[in-house]
């Protein structure tokens, strides 16, 4: 088996506040191939997007990576410097974020921003000012064009407030795939767009990912997304991965009860949905018991003993005391 | 207030602040006489439509005999000059010390604002009077001391845009995307933090055009025969009962200027929120 391209070893992220350490992120370990596509799904506070701010070197305080291991091609990111981060994000990582609307630059043409991403990355200009800035333009004009924006031309000089929600979701995804990363990690892409054009930003970022042969982190709350367009998944609770496998697996015979609550929450015609009962326990103190323990329906006496990640065949793993007997 | 009333207001205020501007860079071609030339038989001559008064010294003249109106129109040079470079500068060293303080925080900000602190509690006509004291006085020493203190107008504001800008996503869009600390701070965060400076920094004009004349008031500014405003004052208060115009017209002049700056300032600002 190749070497994975990203791989995050028992990551810790905690935040400091008043009443002590807050945990977001606390032993989370997952890797992604090259040219793969995870699904990173959980609900809001579950710690996915603080695990993959981390990953970009971007957890701001009072938050701090406390522990763990992140290697990029084979480099381990916690001994960069802030030159050689700044060198590797946009370039070999790039990360949408999730508010499309607000995360474009409002007093910038959307072309200069996409040019000055390609002026302090790209290899392959040419010397000189003009023509390096020439080149920039071409560049970030077959960028739009990329992304399926009509008129390219035209539409570089214009400011994000004329663009719609689908369009300036559209130009960050340009943005981001500008400098041909290794691996784009996709923060909620979708969140701020209603669903057809959902769907349209979807396809074309799995489009762009075949096309780039790069990797693909889909992090979202949506398992339906992940469903369609990822090979793997992740599921996350409570800043830690629950259960981990092939997608087509995982939807099919969900081990964990957590996945199992997901899966039953999506609506479908003709069956009740039935929401996960209770809430995401506060993530302060928490020990190594189960963390789901207080939601599962079919918790046992069994689960008040510490829990870890068991290794299940098929590449798939899980965090629940049941699955010493699936092994 | 209705759409013209408003529209009517902007082009007055523009006006106004043009003509003074037209004054200023044209003053040699249109002073109907050279400002330091002194005729001791017009002394205190009264403005052209009271007795004794004649049409080629329209304001009247000062007590050496100088016609004011070639005065107030080389006056509006030094006027709009020291406001405009004290102002200038101290928006660039403001507008720097600002996106540091708001951006980077830590020392930098601690330093930054303990110094704005400390020279916001001087107060301002003091602060530049006791600086001329020390570095005598002058056109030249008046702009270092008045822009000595200037930046910190500008620099609050910009910290404070600063502070809110730097969390806002496309600041955290541009790190993900890894921009360094500078590119952030000149290129994601001062184009959309200019409209607020440019607001306070039209104000602030008027205010240092104030200043200025007080300086002068006081001899502190530029000295004669150069013509400002603020000394032409101080030249006629001497016979403000006999001799009104002396320093009246001047005065008219300050308020003209500083008023049609601030209603122009304060009618940017209104565009700018919509």
């Amino acid at each position: 088996m190749a070497d994975p391209l990203l791989e995050v070893n028992d990551l810790r992220v905690g935040f400091a506040t008043a009443r002590g350490m807050v945990r977001a992120v606390d032993g989370v370990s997952l890797h992604v191939m090259p040219g793969e596509s995870l699904g990173v799904v959980g609900e809001s506070g579950s710690g996915k997007s603080v695990t993959f701010a981390a990953v970009m070197g971007l957890v701001k305080p009072p938050g701090r990576v406390e522990g763990g291991s992140i290697r990029f091609a084979g480099r381990e990111l916690a001994a960069l410097t802030p030159a050689q981060w700044r060198a590797l994000r946009g370039r070999s990582i790039a990360m949408t974020l999730q508010d499309a609307l607000t995360a474009l630059n409002p007093a910038l043409t959307v072309g200069t921003q996409i040019i000055e991403v390609l002026l302090a990355h790209a290899e392959d200009l040419p010397a000189g000012w003009r023509a390096r800035r020439s080149a920039a333009r071409a560049c970030a004009i077959e960028a739009l064009r990329l992304v399926g924006i009509p008129d390219p031309v035209g539409r570089l000089d214009e400011y994000p407030h004329q663009f719609s929600g689908g369009m300036r979701q559209r130009v960050m995804i340009a943005i981001a795939l500008s400098c041909r990363p290794r691996l784009l990690i996709a923060d909620e892409p979708t969140t701020a767009l209603d669903v057809t054009v959902q769907a349209q930003v979807l396809d074309l970022i799995g489009d762009l990912r075949r096309e780039l042969g790069m990797s693909l982190v889909l992090v979202t709350h949506d398992l339906g997304v992940v469903a369609e367009h990822c090979d793997r998944v992740a599921v996350m609770y409570a800043g830690q991965v629950v259960e981990t496998g092939p997608t087509q697996a995982v939807i099919a015979t969900p081990h964990h009860p957590y996945t199992q609550g997901l899966l039953r929450s999506i609506p479908e015609p003709g069956r009740e949905i039935r929401p996960i009962e209770g809430q995401v326990p506060e993530l302060l103190g928490l020990g190594a018991q189960c963390r789901f323990l207080p939601r599962c329906a079919v918790a046992q006496p069994l689960c008040e003993l510490p829990v870890h990640m068991d290794v299940l065949p098929g590449g798939r793993a899980l965090r629940c005391v049941r699955a010493r007997g699936l092994a | 207030m209705s759409g013209i009333a408003v529209l009517g207001r902007i082009r007055l205020s523009y006006l106004v602040v043009a003509v003074f501007v037209a004054m200023a860079v044209l003053a040699p071609i249109i002073a109907p006489h050279d400002p330091a030339d002194s005729d001791l038989f017009r002394r205190l001559q009264p403005p052209f439509w009271m007795a004794g008064g004649e049409a080629g010294f329209p304001l009247g003249c000062d007590a050496l005999g100088r016609d004011i109106l070639s005065r107030i129109i080389f006056g509006t040079r030094i006027s709009i000059l020291v406001g405009v470079v004290v102002v200038s500068a101290a928006t660039v060293i403001g507008v720097l010390a600002g996106l540091a303080a708001g951006y980077l925080r830590g020392w930098v900000d601690v330093v930054v604002s303990w110094m704005t602190d400390v020279l916001l509690g001087f107060p301002y006509l003091i602060f530049a009077i006791g600086l001329m004291a020390m570095m005598g006085p002058g056109l030249l020493n008046m702009v270092f001391a008045l822009a000595y203190k200037e930046w910190v107008v500008p620099c609050r504001v910009v910290r404070g845009e600063t502070l809110a800008a730097r969390e806002t996503e496309y600041v955290e869009a541009a790190r993900a995307l890894g921009a360094s600390r500078r590119f952030i701070m000149l290129r994601e965060v001062l184009p959309n933090i200019l409209a607020p400076v440019l607001a306070v920094a039209t104000i602030r004009v008027a205010q240092v055009i104030i200043l200025e004349a007080s300086l002068s008031f006081l001899g502190l500014g530029v000295q004669p025969p150069t013509a400002s405003w603020g000394s032409m004052i101080a030249d006629g208060r001497g016979y403000i009962l006999d001799a009104w115009w002396v320093s009246t017209f001047p005065g008219v002049a300050i308020l003209l200027l500083v008023l049609a700056i601030n209603l122009a300032g304060q009618v940017r600002r209104r565009d700018d929120h919509g």
